[in-house]
C-alpha cells in the first residue's frame, strides 16, 4: 500500500497536468491574497472585489482539485496503469485514490494557508475589502476569540470540508474513467454547490441530508470564530463523506472489467 | 508449491450474449513456455485477461499460484509523459523494486537504453511494445503474459524478443504464456502450444507432436485444427 501512494504520488508529479495545476493554484494564490491587500488599502476600486473571488480557494480548488481527480484515476484507466496496481488489490487501489487525492488538496491549500498566515502576521486590516470572501475570513482572525488553537482547528476543518467535498469526484472518475468527465463535472458541481443549498431548502428531508454533507460548512460555519463543536462536526462530516464516495467507488469498481 | 502455474476450471466468460470463452479447463505447468494461438477474436485475449484479473469470470474458476506476474496484454500500460526510464522507476516502484541498478540493463536488453529524455508519447509503436516488455520483466516475475508481443517490432527486434523470452524461461524458470496469431513465430519461441478458436479451446500440443502432425506445414496444420 505504501508503494502504491509512493508509486501514485510519482506519478502525479511527473504529469504535467498536475505540475500545470500546482502551480496556477499558487499563482492565483498570490494574486488573490496581493489584490485583496490592494482593495483594503484602496489601492483598487472595492467594485473589482467579485473578479478577485475568481481566485479565491472557493473557486479554485474545485476547478483543479476536479482536474486532479482525473489525472489521478481518469488518466490511470486510460494510459492502463492501474493493471499495475492491480496487484495490491482493488479496496488498497480506491484507498490510494483517496489518500493522493487528500494529499495533493492539502497541496493545493498550502499557498491559501501561507497567505492568510502572512496576512495575520502583517496584521493588515482586511475589514475595508468588504466583498472578498478572505476579507469576510480575515475579519473574523482578527476578532477571533477561540484562540490560536480555534485558528488551527478552522483551518484543519478547512481542509477535511474541501476534501470532503471534491471528494464527490472520485466515484465519478471511476464510473467515467476519463479525466475530461470529471473535471467537466468538479467544475460545474462546484459552481452549483450554492444552488444545491437552495434546493435543499425546499424541503425539510433534504434540508436534512444536506447538513449531513460537506457542502453545508461553509465559511462562516467553521471559521475561526466558530464553536468547537461545529468545527468538528465539520471535519467528522467531511470524513464521513469522503469515506461514502470511496466506498460509492469501490462497489462500482469491486466487480468491473478493466480495460 | 503448486505444479501448476495457473488452473482454469470450466472457465466461461461472456460479454452481453455473447461468448468470448465457453466452458476452458486448462492447466499451465511451471517453467514451459505456451503458444496461444487464434484468430482475432478467438478469445486468447480474453483468456490472458481472467489469468490476469482484468476481467471477471461469469463461470467457472481461476487458480493463479504465481508469485509475481508479468503482463502485456494489448497495448503496453505506459505513461505517455514520462521517458522510457521514469517508467520503470514508476513501475519499480510499484513492484517494490528497490535496486535501481539494473534499470539500464532492462533497458539495453529491449534496445531503449538511448532514448534519454525523449516521452514515450514521441516513441514508435515498435518503441513502446518493447517498454511494455521491459515493464513486464521488472521484478523478476515467475510468470509473464505476453499479448502478440512482437507486434509493431521490426524483424531484428522480433528476434531479439524472441531470444530474450527464450533465456528468461531458460536461466530463471519462468514461466511465459504468449499469444499470437502467427504460428510460425510461436513455433520458434514455445514449448507447448494451445489453439483456440471461437471461445474454444481446440487443440493443445507440445513441441514434438507438432513438429509430427503439423510436418513442416504450419498453416495448414492450424486451419485444419480450427476447421477453416
Amino acid at each position: 500500500m505504501k508503494r502504491l501512494y509512493k508509486a501514485t504520488m510519482y506519478r502525479m508529479f511527473m504529469s504535467k497536468g498536475v505540475r500545470v495545476s500546482v502551480g496556477l493554484t499558487y499563482l492565483s494564490a498570490a494574486l488573490y491574497y496581493i489584490l485583496s491587500v490592494c482593495i483594503a488599502k484602496g489601492n483598487i476600486d472595492a467594485s473589482n472585489s467579485g473578479s478577485i473571488t475568481a481566485f479565491g480557494d472557493g473557486m479554485i480548488l474545485w476547478l483543479f482539485g476536479a482536474l486532479i481527480v482525473g489525472i489521478l484515476v481518469g488518466t490511470d484507466f486510460e494510459s492502463k496503469t492501474i493493471h499495475g496496481s492491480l496487484r495490491y488489490g482493488r479496496k488498497a487501489i480506491i484507498l490510494n485514490y483517496i489518500l493522493v487525492f487528500a494529499t495533493m488538496i492539502l497541496i493545493l491549500l498550502l499557498p491559501y494557508t501561507i497567505g492568510s498566515v502572512c496576512l495575520i502576521a502583517s496584521n493588515v486590516d482586511m475589514s475595508t475589502a468588504n466583498g472578498t470572501i478572505i476579507s469576510i475570513y480575515m475579519g473574523n482572525v482578527f476578532d477571533y476569540t477561540n484562540g490560536i488553537s480555534g485558528l488551527i482547528l478552522s483551518y484543519i476543518a478547512y481542509i477535511f470540508v474541501y476534501i470532503g467535498q471534491i471528494a464527490i469526484c472520485i466515484p465519478v472518475a471511476v464510473k467515467f474513467k476519463k479525466s475530461i468527465v470529471v473535471t467537466a463535472f468538479g467544475f460545474i458541481f462546484g459552481m452549483f454547490t450554492a444552488l444545491i443549498a437552495t434546493v435543499a431548502k425546499s424541503s425539510e428531508i433534504l434540508e436534512l441530508i444536506y447538513k449531513f454533507t460537506p457542502y453545508d460548512y461553509g465559511i462562516s460555519k467553521i471559521g475561526c470564530n466558530a464553536s468547537i463543536a461545529d468545527m468538528a462536526s465539520g471535519i467528522l462530516v467531511s470524513i464521513v463523506f469522503a469515506g461514502i464516495c470511496g466506498i460509492l467507488a469501490w462497489l462500482m469498481f469491486r466487480r468491473a472489467d478493466v480495460k | 508449491m503448486a505444479d501448476n502455474m495457473v488452473t482454469l476450471r470450466n472457465v466461461t466468460k461472456k460479454y452481453g450474449k455473447y461468448n468470448a470463452l465457453t466452458n476452458i479447463n486448462i492447466s499451465l505447468e511451471r517453467g514451459k513456455i505456451y503458444g496461444l494461438i487464434g484468430k482475432n477474436g478467438a478469445g486468447k485475449t480474453t483468456m490472458m485477461r481472467i489469468i490476469a484479473g482484468l476481467s471477471f469470470l461469469s463461470g467457472g474458476e481461476a487458480e493463479v499460484n504465481a508469485k509475481k506476474i508479468g503482463t502485456l496484454i494489448e497495448a503496453p500500460s505506459l505513461n505517455m509523459n514520462m521517458t522510457a526510464k521514469q517508467n520503470i522507476k514508476f513501475y519499480r516502484m510499484l513492484t517494490g523494486e528497490e535496486d535501481d541498478t539494473t534499470d539500464e540493463d532492462i533497458l539495453t536488453m529491449v534496445g531503449l537504453e538511448d532514448t534519454g529524455k525523449r516521452k514515450v508519447k514521441d516513441f514508435s509503436l515498435g518503441m513502446r511494445q518493447r517498454l511494455g516488455i521491459a515493464i513486464a520483466l521488472l521484478g523478476k516475475p515467475d510468470f509473464i503474459m505476453l499479448d502478440e508481443p512482437v507486434n509493431g517490432l521490426d524483424p531484428v527486434g522480433v528476434v531479439e524478443i524472441r531470444k530474450m523470452i527464450k533465456k528468461l524461461n531458460e536461466d530463471m524458470g519462468t514461466t511465459i504464456l504468449i499469444s499470437s496469431h502467427n504460428l510460425a513465430e510461436l513455433d520458434k519461441t514455445a514449448t507447448d502450444f494451445i489453439i483456440v478458436d471461437k471461445g474454444n479451446i481446440k487443440k493443445i500440443v507440445n513441441q514434438s507432436q507438432l513438429d509430427k502432425e503439423a510436418a513442416g506445414n504450419l498453416e495448414e496444420y492450424f486451419l485444419s485444427v480450427i476447421g477453416s
